[in-house]
Formats: C-alpha cells, sequence, structure tokens
C-alpha cells in the first residue's frame, strides 16, 4: 500500500515527528511531590487531617545525608511535613497542593498512620486510599495512639524519611504487619476484625544512643505527651518510635488496645509469628534466663462443634535455637532440651492465654479470624451464627496445643565461663598480635 | 453467495489462537471481579460451569466448520437458509460483531483512562487502537493470525509471571469453604462467562480459512481448553490474592494483582509492561472483529473487496462506543447484566440454529472453488 505514494507517505511521517515530543500530560520527576507517609487524623467534629511527608530528593539521593553539621541545619532535612484539614480525605490532599509547588504523587507511599481519633471514628477513610489509582494495596497500615502527625516529625537516623523507617521495623517481623488489603478483608469479614499495630513515640531520654544524650534505660514503659502542633515544634518531637501493642477494631470502629503481650499472643493466634524470641526462665533456677529464637511457625485453628457448644482447637507447631542462657548449667542434653521445650510452652501458653483473656472477656470482639475458621469448615452452622458472631466468640472456648522444638543449640555446648572444665584456649594476647 | 473470498488460509494453530484472543483480553480485566460478587470464593468453578456450557457451542461450530468447508458464516447462512434469509441471518451477526467491537473499544479506554492516564481524553486511546485495527484488518486474516501469534507468547507468559510472583501473596484459606451457598451462585456466575466464552463464535466467521478444514476440531478444542485454564487461573488468582469480597470490590482486579508484585522491594511495580502487553492483546481482539466484520458486510452486500469497508467500520464502531455508554458504571452493568443474555442470542443462537436448520433441511453442501 506504500508502493504508489512512497513520498506521501515520507512527508507525512516526517511531520507527524513534529507530534511526537512526547506526552502531552508526562510528568518529570522533578515535578512531583513523592509521598512517603501519610497521617491521617480527626479534626473537629467531622473533619479531617491529611499530614504528609514529601520527600526531599536533593537531600535523599546525594546518597549521605548532608546534615552532616549535627542536626543542628534546620534547612538540612531530608524532606517536608505539610498538614492540612478537609471534610474529606480528596479535599485535604488537594488543600497540600495548594501549599507545594509540585504535584502530590502518592505510588511511593510507605506507611499509612491513622490518628486514636480517626480510627475510633471508624474506618470510612479507607475508601480513599483504596480508589486512588495512585495507592497500592501493599501499603502498612498502623495507629498511632495520639494524633498520626506526629510520627511524621520522626529525625532521620540509618534511614532518612519515617515512611522507611516504620515499613523497616514492620520488616523486621517483631510486630502484625497489615497492609492495606489485609485491613480491607479484615474489616469485610464478619468473622474477623481488624488488629492494627501501634507506634509509640519513644522521647529522646528514652531512646538513648547516638542521636541524643540518653539516660540509657532500658524503656519498658511509656507513654508519649501530646506533642502539640507538629510542624512548628520540630524540637520538640519524638526521637525514636516503637511498635507497643495493637488497636483493635469491632464494627470498623476502634474499641482498644492490646498490650504488648496480647498483641504478640494475637499473632500467634492468627498464625502471623514469622520470627521471634520467647525468653523464660531457667528450668531449675528461675532467677535466670533462657532464650530461645524461633524462625518458623505454623497456627492451624480447627473449630469443633457439640450441640451449641463451640470449641477452637489451637495447634501451634514452631522449631527454635537456643540463642541465649545465663544459668550455668549445660542446656544440651537431650533432657534439657525436653524441659525447655515445656517451659516454652508455658511461655507461650502465657501470651496466648493473655489475648484471648482480652479479646474474649474484655473486648469481646473476635481478632484471630476464628469467626472465617467457622465459615470454611463448617457453612451451615455459621449461617446461624454469624449475626451475632462476636458475643458467641466470647463464649467459645479455646484449647491450645502447642509443640515448640529446640532444634539447634547456636555456637557452643556449654554456657559460657562454664566453672571447673578444662579451659584450652589461647591466652589473651596484651594486644596487636 | 459469491461475495469476496479472502486470498488467505490460516493453521488450525493459528485458529486457536485467535479464539484465544476473541475471550481473554476483555474477559481478564472485568472478569474476576463479576465473578466474586455472584459466586463469591467458588468463583473459578462458574469458570468451569461456562466452560462445559459452551462446548456445545464448540461442537456446533466444528460440525459446520467441516459440514461447509472453505466457507464462513456468511456464505453458508445462504446455503442452509436461501438466499435472503441467509443475508438477514449473515447482517444480524455482523451488527452483534460491530456493537461487540464497539464495546471492546469501550472497555479498553475505559480502563486506561481509569488506571493509567486520567487526564487523556477518552477518545484519543479509541481512535488510536481503531486507526491500528483498520491497519491490519485490511492486511488480510494471514497478517491477523501472525501477529497474534507473536504476542501471544507474551500475554501467556506475563499472566504466569504475574501469577506466580503474588504467590506469596495468596492464601489457599480465601477459597473455602466450596459452594457456601449452593449451586445458584456458581450457574448464575457461570451465565456473566458464557457472556465472554460465547465470543469464540466467531471462529465461524473465518471457519472457510482454515486449511485443512477438519483442522477447526483442533482449533476448537485448544482454543477452549486456553481460555478455560487462563480464565481459571486469572479468577483464582485474583480470589486467592485479594479473597472474594476484595475481589468484588476491585474494578480492575488483574491490574491490581500486576501492582500486588513485589519481591525483595525490588522487582516491583511491573504492572506498566503488563499494560504494554494487554494492549496488544486487545489490538488484535479488536482488528480480528473488525476484520470479520468487513468480510461479513463484503459477503452480504457481494462486493468483490472487503478493504474499503474497514475504515468506515471502524469509524462507525468508535462513534457508538463513545455514544452506547454514559460512564464506566454503565459499562460495568451492560458486562455483567444485560451481555450475557445477549451473547446467548448471537453467538450461540445464531450457529446453533444454522447448525439445527441444516441438519433437518441436509442442505446440498456447495462446494466453492476456492482459488
Amino acid at each position: 500500500m506504500f508502493g504508489k505514494h512512497i513520498r506521501l507517505y515520507l512527508i507525512g511521517a516526517v511531520l507527524g515527528m513534529l507530534l511526537l515530543t512526547g506526552c502531552w500530560s508526562r510528568r518529570e520527576i522533578e515535578e512531583l511531590a513523592l509521598v512517603m507517609a501519610a497521617a491521617a487524623d480527626a479534626e473537629g467534629d467531622n473533619n479531617v487531617r491529611l499530614s504528609v511527608f514529601i520527600v526531599n530528593p536533593r537531600e535523599i539521593g546525594g546518597g549521605q545525608p548532608s546534615g552532616s553539621g549535627g542536626g543542628g541545619g534546620t534547612n538540612k532535612v531530608p524532606g517536608e511535613i505539610v498538614s492540612t484539614t478537609g471534610s474529606d480525605f480528596t479535599e485535604a490532599a488537594r488543600r497540600i497542593e495548594e501549599q507545594i509547588p509540585r504535584r502530590l504523587f502518592w505510588s511511593h507511599n510507605r506507611v499509612i498512620i491513622v490518628g486514636d481519633k480517626l480510627a475510633r471514628r471508624g474506618l470510612s477513610w479507607l475508601d480513599w486510599f483504596s480508589r486512588d489509582r495512585q495507592m497500592r494495596l501493599t501499603t502498612p497500615v498502623v495507629l498511632a495512639p495520639g494524633e498520626a502527625r506526629e510520627v511524621l516529625d520522626l529525625p532521620p537516623g540509618v534511614e532518612l524519611v519515617p515512611g522507611e523507617i516504620i515499613s523497616g521495623i514492620l520488616n523486621n517481623h517483631v510486630t502484625l504487619k497489615v497492609e492495606l488489603k489485609e485491613l480491607l478483608s479484615m474489616w469485610q469479614a464478619k468473622g474477623d476484625n481488624p488488629v492494627i499495630p501501634r507506634i509509640t513515640l519513644v522521647s529522646a531520654q528514652e531512646h538513648s544512643g547516638s542521636k541524643t544524650q540518653g539516660a540509657g534505660g532500658t524503656g519498658q514503659q511509656s507513654q508519649e505527651q501530646g506533642g502539640g502542633e507538629g510542624r512548628t515544634q520540630r524540637k520538640a518531637g519524638p526521637a525514636a518510635i516503637r511498635f507497643e501493642g495493637a488497636g483493635v477494631f469491632k464494627e470498623g470502629k476502634l474499641i482498644g488496645y492490646l498490650d504488648h503481650l496480647e498483641t504478640l499472643g494475637t499473632m500467634w493466634l492468627r498464625g502471623e509469628v514469622k520470627e521471634g524470641v520467647l525468653t523464660f526462665n531457667c528450668p531449675e533456677h528461675p532467677s535466670e534466663r533462657v532464650s530461645v529464637r524461633f524462625h518458623r511457625a505454623q497456627t492451624q485453628v480447627t473449630p469443633q462443634v457439640e450441640g451449641d457448644k463451640i470449641t477452637f482447637l489451637v495447634k501451634i507447631n514452631s522449631e527454635g535455637d537456643l540463642m541465649e542462657q545465663t544459668c550455668q548449667e549445660s542446656l544440651a542434653t537431650p533432657e534439657k532440651i525436653e524441659e525447655l521445650e515445656k517451659a516454652l510452652y508455658h511461655e507461650l501458653n502465657k501470651r496466648v492465654q493473655a489475648a484471648l483473656d482480652k479479646a474474649q472477656r474484655e473486648l469481646k470482639t473476635d481478632i484471630f479470624g476464628f469467626g472465617e475458621v467457622l465459615h470454611r469448615e463448617n457453612p451451615k452452622l455459621w449461617r446461624q451464627v454469624e449475626d451475632n458472631w462476636n458475643e458467641i466468640f466470647a463464649g467459645a472456648e479455646v484449647k491450645l496445643e502447642a509443640q515448640v522444638s529446640i532444634r539447634r543449640i547456636g555456637m557452643s555446648y556449654n554456657p559460657a565461663g562454664g566453672q571447673g572444665r578444662n579451659t584450652g584456649g589461647k591466652r589473651v594476647s596484651p594486644g596487636g598480635r | 453467495m459469491r461475495g469476496i473470498r479472502e486470498e488467505g488460509f490460516i493453521h488450525a494453530r493459528q485458529a486457536a489462537i485467535l479464539m484465544w484472543f476473541n475471550v481473554l483480553p476483555t474477559a481478564i480485566i472485568f472478569l474476576p471481579s463479576f465473578l466474586a460478587k455472584t459466586a463469591q470464593q467458588d468463583a473459578w468453578l462458574a469458570v468451569v460451569v461456562a466452560t462445559v456450557l459452551t462446548l456445545p457451542l464448540g461442537f456446533v461450530l466444528t460440525w459446520l466448520g467441516t459440514r461447509f468447508p472453505h466457507l464462513t458464516l456468511f456464505q453458508y447462512s445462504e446455503i442452509i437458509l436461501g438466499r435472503i434469509l441467509g443475508k438477514i441471518i449473515s447482517t444480524l451477526y455482523v451488527l452483534a460483531l460491530i456493537l461487540l467491537n464497539a464495546l471492546v473499544l469501550r472497555e479498553f479506554s475505559e480502563f486506561l483512562v481509569s488506571a493509567v492516564m486520567p487526564e487523556t481524553p477518552l477518545l484519543v486511546f479509541t481512535v488510536t487502537l481503531a486507526a491500528v485495527a483498520v491497519y491490519g484488518a485490511r492486511n488480510g486474516i494471514e497478517v491477523i493470525s501472525r501477529s497474534a501469534e507473536f504476542v501471544m507468547p507474551l500475554m501467556v507468559l506475563f499472566i504466569l509471571t504475574i501469577l506466580s510472583l503474588v504467590t506469596p501473596e495468596m492464601s489457599w484459606r480465601n477459597l473455602f469453604p466450596v459452594l457456601e451457598r449452593g449451586v445458584g451462585p456458581v450457574l448464575a456466575g457461570a451465565i456473566i462467562v458464557l457472556g465472554f466464552t460465547g465470543e469464540i463464535s466467531l471462529l465461524a466467521g473465518i471457519s472457510g480459512f482454515i486449511n485443512p478444514p477438519q483442522g477447526i476440531r483442533m482449533s476448537v478444542t485448544i482454543g477452549l481448553l486456553g481460555v478455560f485454564f487462563f480464565l481459571v487461573m486469572v479468577v483464582l488468582g485474583g480470589v486467592l490474592v485479594f479473597g472474594s469480597a476484595e475481589t468484588a470490590r476491585l474494578t480492575f482486579v488483574v491490574f491490581s494483582l500486576a501492582r500486588m508484585v513485589s519481591i525483595a522491594n525490588f522487582l516491583e511495580r511491573i504492572e506498566v509492561l503488563f499494560m504494554a502487553i494487554w494492549v496488544a492483546g486487545v489490538f488484535i481482539k479488536v482488528m480480528f472483529n473488525l476484520y470479520i466484520a468487513s468480510i461479513g458486510v463484503a459477503t452480504v452486500m457481494e462486493l468483490t473487496d472487503f478493504r474499503p469497508l474497514c475504515a468506515p467500520l471502524a469509524a462507525f464502531m468508535v462513534a457508538l462506543s463513545v455514544l452506547l455508554f454514559k460512564n464506566i458504571s454503565h459499562l460495568l452493568f451492560y458486562l455483567e447484566e444485560i451481555m450475557p443474555v445477549w451473547t446467548l442470542l448471537w453467538a450461540f443462537g445464531m450457529p446453533i440454529f444454522l447448525a439445527v436448520v441444516a441438519a433437518l433441511r441436509k442442505p446440498k453442501g456447495e462446494r466453492v472453488n476456492v482459488r
């Protein structure tokens, strides 16, 4: 078809190139404001507050933080926090664009932080975060006890932006990790209720270490203070965050918090444990400690129905390594290992029972997805109980069958400094070679 | 009856690939969500049932193809029903095809606008795709088949890559309980699937080009198996990853699946590649539909060449695609509620009707000298 009018086609093609200089609606990366963390709060009775951490590519891209002058330079920050209010999140997001010279770009958002007050109001904010085409359903969601935007004030550390800090901690498997998509399905399922990990702000004294002068304490309990206006009082912001506990939702609203132990128990019951550490007393020396680190865990829940009574049999299988012992006896014999496994079971049981007590007695909410298990196994019975499942769950019996096996003992047989033994090691040389 | 004759021949394998392209590109975008809505976690069972229900159509197509070798539906309808009635049936079939292609163009553009480029006018996508399809369709069946053969491995590779990369997110629990609400929802879902799988009936429009004509049996078998396999995989993938409730909520499930891919924070954000391949797949489908509509009109009108018809028909389809639906909700409603019934009428009804009449009247199989 080109044969006859080859010249005409060629001219057309050349002219066409004029139109092909690029997409008219393209956005170069320097025209975008990359959102790396978003904080959603309630404002007033009906309004919402949206705060975003927008990364500053000049500071981030250089490979090293340029704020090497001791953290004093206020203009050397890895990003900017912008916060606005609106009657919903779309409006608030639009208002953010009134304040910054670039367009918001959400695809790189690392975390969604939800404030306590908004969470108590309900989960309807999820709609925007799952409908907008730039959002990703793999974004993790966390709760903040006070206002979520305070969390965005985290000073840069190993990671420069708060989004990376939070998602990095979540990837350590130390707490529940709930992604947007899981949260949505937990919310939609009748036999399940959302649990979202909670962030606790840690003050500078508590977070001892490289960043600030600290007291060097262990920092077990902390309740953060309300920080005030986030953007203006950067100096008074938190020094670090820690994940502690989790928020429980019932009928789409936050109704209470689990503490650390209960959260761990919930993770076991939900089968969310990937790795972790169990620390307990030495079987024969209650003042000394043993720690076991496990890497593999499997939870299987089976409902058993007898008449009106529903019993859930929870089988937990896990394997771990001996990591630390402070008691001066060798625990590496088969008999001792067996004793340790029994102690491990008790420790695990303690966590699970704590979670169960809280969920069944106090909150009366099925946060373990047991309802969905029943739904899968016994759809007929489920149909009868689904409408008031949470009450029935509160009365259900849960039996735990846990098998925690210690497979390996690490790099040494005996405790460090075992007395009375022949030590054949080299003498420590005084320095150098 | 003379009508035009396309000079090309295609292998049975190529016909099977074209059949695959008739169903897959649009079905994978919209179907998982519809099925999760009606059949919940049994969505994949609905695909199984629908495939079984599509089998009779496959038999009919095979029978017609071997009974009237070297003829297309537009030609043998005149042998079976006589000149006038045959032309009426062919015309109706062509009209249905035009409507179908308008629908595909709209689905394609709506998806691109919603998911990727919200600021670009819809017509830009519709017109560019239609223009390229005109160029392709004018080149004839052999070129269409070869381009389909080229795109198919890419599309297969991509669907399988996405599905295997999201396996860490999958959970078998999402599939249970099976048949929670009995077979009713599954059947309701199957009817929606029929709206998509019924499009294999377009094979009748090119059955005359398959050489040897007996090859159509293989085309139907392989094509249907391919369609079945990938539909089940995609539907299963959606439900396994998102759960049925969330799958029902998502507008474009497979696209969301592609967005889920994240291997070690390194292999992620591959949805753009998926888009590229998928656009190519829809292109094949639109081009093929346009081609059949063109030779259909040419045969009915007894023209000697179908090529001049491609561009006007495409323009008509573009206009129709814009006029048919006001917004994406109209489109989704049509796909979910109306299209199954309509497809049963034309895609299933017409070939089956022709086959029944042919079996009863036993018309003389007129041998057209192809060369």
